[in-house]
């Protein structure tokens, strides 16, 4: 296959694999895992169109599922397919198997995805990707970018279920000089889940930027409605901190918390997660990350599976995980905080 | 704009029972996917099953049940049990609702003029099973017996079936040793003995009536329509019968000189798997005379529903479906021959369940109990007799299982009820009275449902289209 000379690709790969320990002991090794493995590469004409695959690996048949495939095998799942024309006047269309505009973001912006994602993604509140299109629009700075989306609101693993269309509003700001001191990301979602045209709606706000070596960031999300349950509306916030004080030396810390009420009962959901490891060759450029990590879920009486169980409420996980992550074109895949690649 | 649209979207809201129904409906259709995409006319009419006969949603609905307990929702009721980590983490019998539990003939099925070994009791059905905690079997187990003795006119057994049910199921814990079976016996009350006198009078004439010796060759009774239930026993179509050889080609522990005398399809049986393909088998030893004739029933077998609270995702612990069908039956059974016949048979990525047909295998039927009440055949000492012998069978399958560490359950069980019977009966009671409650709401919801969206609940778009 030949391709005529206009035409750019990029790749990019990311692989984690991960040793740990989980306490209480339910009596289940869940000690090696996967939990990144996802590649994605997409081809540019000059500056007028381009496309993108990419795909992660999930486990057929599900982690309680024995119909799978040759066996339970681990099967590439589409994430993204998506088509994108680049027209005048910073505008902007993709349409396909599209990223969410709230959580890819968030993934950029906490810049650790390998050990988890971020809180909307990690509580299961919102897909990564879903089946639809967009418009968007930035300033030639690229301080200033604005996205409308209209999608099915089931997410890539399942069919569109209802007439309804998700219609979602972001934006991304970064107003000073050096657009990585500060960001700030709005969004709001009119969305609609299920066969019983469920509503699922949110709204988030999130800032986050650098400061020497140091990473911040904090978002906080709003819901009404999750996976197909119209009762439940909670709020929910995010802090984290990321520090490269010398050498190839990586130290985050991340705090979940959540918040759903039912009528004038309260439910809560705290996650920590805290690690340090190394980032080689350098902090600059580091394919290569070895962490030692340690996430601890608390959920209140209430939220456990099994309301009042008491081992459901303390989860600790102790880990080390090693994560390679390799792109042909850098920093340039990122090159905003909404459109992405 | 960002804050006239948050408030245009705080201001959107279902009703609770609008809620709660598209709830129902999106669990249903994904509990029944593979029924959606395959024999949609089968899943239409599980759901018409369903929608007659609250015992009947309940059967159909586990999923909901187990999606509905997992609710991040502070009205719950809290248990406080479920404090030994392993607890969450047992052999569960899957769904031990009162018509799972029945009668089994352990060892070879006699032929013509031998005697049987005594009948015991048994969950019958294990297609359900997986680890989770024990609390989910005994819940489930209560909400079906509230469920049977609300539907018993002027009874008002529901507190005594239950706390029998309950107290049935921890005094055995306390007392078991696992090598303990279950017998029919004089003890039990007159429910469970007219079942067990079921069994023993159907048994001889059980062949007779489905297959007819007036050819040359034996050949089940067909029925050429099935019924408005869609009952019956159809002959099987090309690639059935090629799927019924390969299945029986595969099934390693086929009786010396076995012989296939007649094949078929059966329809109508079940309530959850009403849809899933059964094939039912005549076979013999080689004997010209039908003295030594016996029948075999293979039904599919789908995944199990995930039960909630297990803490983190609890991988699969067999090493296939097939195996976890035979293992399971093989651990929480009292005998492992209590059907001599079960095994798990793979084909392609279907799996298929492989049980004695006979009149000796009986499961008690709400039907047959509540004409039987209204008869004036049982008093209530022999419901509350018949509910504890089902908390006792329940205990001893999982007594005879094992924690998913692979250690025996009965310890962990013990340690987890810690002697505190009369908290865990009334836990129990608590929860199986509001259970009820919810289920009749629950089951009002599913009959407007399929008046409101159609038989199949308005997942019709869904099927048969993969481009959306």
């Amino acid at each position: 296959m030949t391709f005529d000379t206009d035409v750019s690709s990029w790749v990019a790969l990311d692989v984690a694999g991960r040793m740990g320990l989980t306490l209480p002991d339910t009596g289940i090794s869940r000690g090696l895992s996967l939990p990144r493995a996802r590649a994605a590469g997409g081809l540019y004409w000059e500056d007028w169109a381009s496309a993108q695959l990419a795909c992660s690996m999930v486990r057929s048949g599900g982690n309680a599922g024995y119909i799978g495939v040759d066996g339970e095998a681990l099967v590439p799942e589409v994430q993204i397919a998506e088509a994108r024309g680049h027209l005048p006047w910073g505008l902007m269309a993709g349409a396909g198997l599209v990223a969410d505009p709230w959580v890819a973001p968030g993934d950029r912006a906490w810049g650790l995805r390998a050990i988890a994602p971020t809180f909307a993604e990690y509580a299961g509140w919102m897909d990564s990707s879903d089946m639809g299109g967009w418009l968007g629009w930035q300033t030639a700075s690229q301080k200033l970018a604005l996205r409308l989306d209209l999608s099915a609101g089931e997410g890539a693993r399942y069919r569109e279920r209802n007439e309804g269309k998700d219609l979602a509003l972001s934006m991304a700001l970064a107003p000073l000089v050096d657009p990585e001191m500060f960001n700030l990301d709005l969004y709001i979602k009119n969305g609609s889940r299920g066969l019983g045209l469920v509503r699922d709606h949110r709204a988030g706000l999130r800032i986050y930027g650098t400061a020497g070596p140091i990473d911040w960031g904090a978002e906080g999300l709003l819901a009404w409605g999750i996976g197909g349950d119209a009762e439940r509306q909670p709020l929910a916030g995010s802090l984290w901190l990321q520090a490269h004080p010398f050498g190839p030396l990586l130290f985050y810390t991340r705090i979940d918390h959540a918040t759903e009420s039912f009528g004038e009962a309260e439910a809560r959901t705290q996650t920590l997660f805290a690690g340090a490891g190394v980032e080689l060759p350098d902090a600059q450029q580091h394919p290569l990350q070895l962490v030692a990590g340690y996430t601890h879920q608390r959920v209140g009486d209430a939220v456990a599976e099994i309301a009042g169980s008491a081992i459901q409420q303390n989860t600790d996980i102790l880990f080390l995980q090693l994560s390679v992550s390799l792109s042909s074109c850098g920093a340039d895949c990122a090159s905003n905080a909404l459109f992405g690649s | 704009m960002f804050f006239v649209a948050l408030s245009l979207l705080a201001c959107t809201q279902l009703s609770e029972p609008q809620a709660r129904m598209a709830f129902l409906r999106d669990t249903l259709a994904r509990d029944n996917a593979i029924w959606l995409n395959r024999d949609p006319e089968l899943l239409e009419e599980k759901y018409e099953k369903m929608a007659d006969d609250p015992f009947d949603f309940m059967r159909g609905a586990s999923l909901f049940f187990y999606s509905d307990l997992a609710r991040p929702d502070p009205r719950r009721s809290q248990t406080q049990f479920l404090t030994v980590p392993a607890a969450s983490s047992i052999l569960l019998a899957g769904d031990p609702h009162p018509e799972n539990i029945g009668t089994c003939l352990p060892g070879q099925e006699p032929d013509v003029g031998d005697t049987p070994l005594p009948l015991i009791f048994e969950v019958q059905d294990l297609d359900g099973s997986g680890f989770g905690p024990y609390l989910l079997d005994v819940r489930r187990g209560a909400l079906g017996m509230a469920l049977l003795a609300d539907s018993l006119k002027d009874c008002d057994c529901v507190i005594p079936m239950v706390q029998s049910f309950v107290s049935g199921y921890v005094t055995e814990i306390q007392n078991t040793s696992v090598d303990t079976s279950t017998a029919c016996s004089d003890t039990q009350g007159a429910v469970v003995a007219r079942l067990c006198e079921k069994a023993t009078t159907d048994a001889p004439q059980f062949l007779t009536e489905i297959v007819d010796y007036s050819g040359d060759t034996p050949q089940f009774l067909l029925d050429t329509s099935l019924d408005k239930k869609g009952k019956g026993i159809l002959a099987l179509r090309p690639e059935e019968a090629q799927q019924l050889n390969r299945l029986l080609h595969h099934w390693t522990r086929q009786p010396l000189d076995f012989r296939v005398l007649a094949e078929a399809r059966r329809f109508g049986v079940g309530v959850a798997s009403f849809p899933a393909v059964r094939y039912v088998v005549l076979w013999d030893h080689g004997d010209p005379k039908p003295d030594d004739d016996h029948l075999l029933s293979l039904r599919e077998v789908i995944d199990p529903p995930s039960p909630p609270g297990r803490g983190s995702t609890v991988p699969v612990l067999f090493d296939s479906n097939a195996a976890r069908i035979e293992q399971v039956a093989w651990m929480l059974w009292s005998r492992p021959d209590a059907d001599i016949h079960m095994a798990g048979i793979s084909d392609g990525s279907s799996t298929f369940k492989i049980t004695t047909w006979s009149g000796w295998f009986q499961g008690f039927d709400h039907q047959d109990i509540q004409d039987d009440w209204l008869e004036g055949l049982y008093q209530i000492e022999d419901l509350t007799a018949y509910a504890a012998m089902m908390g006792k069978v329940l205990a001893d399958t999982h007594a005879h299982g094992i924690t998913a560490e692979g250690a025996p359950a009965l310890p962990t069980l013990v340690e987890d009820i810690h002697s505190q019977n009369e908290a865990f009966i009334e836990e129990r009671l608590f929860d199986a009275t509001n259970d009820l409650q919810q289920l009749y709401v629950d089951y009002n919801l599913f009959q407007e449902a399929l008046d409101l969206y159609g038989p199949l609940l308005g997942v019709d778009t869904l099927v048969d289209d993969s481009t959306r």
